[in-house]
């Protein structure tokens, strides 16, 4: 809890973020510094991860895998500024990389090119509650 | 305890065997029984798909778990197939939810027909508890009474549920929290009326930190765009950063934006970089939202 209070969240955000995630309690300051760190591998700046992580308490329950994974399907597909993506979107990091393979392939099925759906995803952030 | 020593050849550290020893779903096996029980259901998991760092997580999270015999679970999977999971989204699900392996396909099946009372279909339900497995933890009147508190807020029942489909973990928040933030809101200048509006339109914004929203705001205020949240509430969603970087870029090109052009600060991507020839990446490169809320000097040195 001690890393989330330094990231200057107020405490009725932290209440959220516990009523969404109770687990946090648990979460040690070491899996906050490491999930942290993939925020900032990928370009956020300090108010973006604040936004993410306070938006998105279940991000910091995700395992370090599951999160690599998900952002290597989003940069396969052509996602840029996944910073700017997250920190629109913070729920997109609760995804799994099937879901949104599984997403993209129904759009192509249905005679989207590739490319204009990575647009439309990434100008239209709330699309991936659809997802 | 033997087990605990005896099942360190498996990935777990002392503190998860000894949690997972110690459950009180599983005391009343003997040393060797809750060894065999503990590897295979670990091992099961492993070969379902689960990563390793999943299934210590799992199965160090919900103990009780350990105790279902092999062919339970594996009929749990084929239960839940039946009722129009896939194999990936009962992984997610389970990841998630472990305990759902602990709960019989009656009470699932019970409880998606009682949201379907509600007004969800099959598909939605199983897209939302796939999002939040935690439903199935709810009981059918808890969800209820969150409607009832829902709509004492100013909403109706079709727009609760619509609202809920696609975000879910509303039913995660306490109806005192979400009060919280709509007063959060109308203390940035939003009528109670405008708020509910806005949250109809992106229901996001009750996950969404109130540090977040007031960043957001307090930049739409400055460009005289008070309103947007109001009249377009899905843009909202749009990071400062970029918004920021655009309304600047067209600024020094002298284009103003206000009421009448505010759609351009949100085109899309590939339209912006084709009319202006400048990557996302550059743009924001070029003008920089500074921390703490202040804003950088652009590349001119001119102060923004």
């Amino acid at each position: 809890m001690e890393e989330l209070c330094n990231l200057g969240l107020s405490d009725s955000t932290i209440n959220c973020m516990l009523e969404m995630n109770p687990e946090i309690r648990k979460i040690s300051n070491i899996e906050v510094i490491k999930k942290i760190r993939i925020l900032k591998e990928l370009g956020c700046s300090d108010i973006q991860i604040r936004n993410i992580i306070g938006s998105n308490s279940i991000y910091l329950s995700r395992t370090t895998e599951e999160i690599l994974a998900l952002i290597k399907c989003l940069l396969k597909y052509g996602f840029t500024t996944l910073n700017i993506l997250f920190d629109s979107n913070p729920y997109i990091l609760n995804l799994e990389s099937f879901e949104i393979k599984n997403y993209i392939n129904n759009r192509r099925d249905n005679g989207e090119e590739l490319e204009n759906i990575i647009d439309d995803l990434e100008s239209n952030p709330y699309l991936f509650s659809k997802v | 305890m033997e087990t605990k020593e005896s099942l360190l050849f498996l990935p777990y550290d002392e503190k998860s065997i000894e949690k997972i020893v110690n459950h009180y779903s599983l005391r009343s096996y003997k040393e060797p029984t809750l060894k065999q029980k503990i590897k295979d259901v670990f091992e099961f998991l492993i070969s379902k798909g689960y990563t390793q760092e999943e299934a210590i997580k799992m199965t160090r999270n919900s103990p009780t778990i350990c105790s279902l015999s092999i062919e339970k679970m594996e009929q749990k999977i084929e239960d839940l197939k039946a009722v129009g999971y896939t194999q990936e989204e009962i992984i997610k699900m389970t990841k998630t939810l472990p305990s759902i392996y602990n709960l019989p396909i009656e009470t699932i099946r019970q409880k998606i027909k009682d949201l379907k009372t509600l007004g969800y279909t099959q598909e939605e339900i199983i897209k939302m508890t796939r999002r939040l497995p935690t439903i199935y933890g709810l009981s059918i009147e808890t969800i209820r009474q969150k409607i009832k508190d829902l709509k004492t807020l100013g909403y109706t029942q079709e727009e609760v549920i619509e609202m809920t489909k696609g975000l879910p973990s509303i039913y995660s928040y306490s109806i005192e929290s979400m009060k919280q933030k709509i007063e959060d809101l109308k203390a940035l200048g939003y009528t109670e009326e405008e708020v509910i509006e806005m949250t109809k339109g992106l229901p996001s914004i009750y996950g969404f930190s109130i540090e977040t929203m007031r960043q957001k705001v307090e930049f739409y205020d400055s460009i005289q765009m008070h309103d947007l949240a109001a009249l377009d509430p899905k843009k909202l969603m749009q990071s400062i950063e970029l918004s920021y970087a655009r309304y600047h870029f067209y600024l020094d090109r002298g284009i103003i934006i206000d009421r009448n052009n505010y759609r351009k600060l949100f085109i899309g991507s590939k339209q912006f970089e084709e009319s202006y020839a400048i990557t996302t990446r550059e743009l924001l490169r070029q003008y920089p939202y500074g921390d703490n809320g202040e804003k950088r000097e652009n590349r001119n040195g001119r102060a923004m």
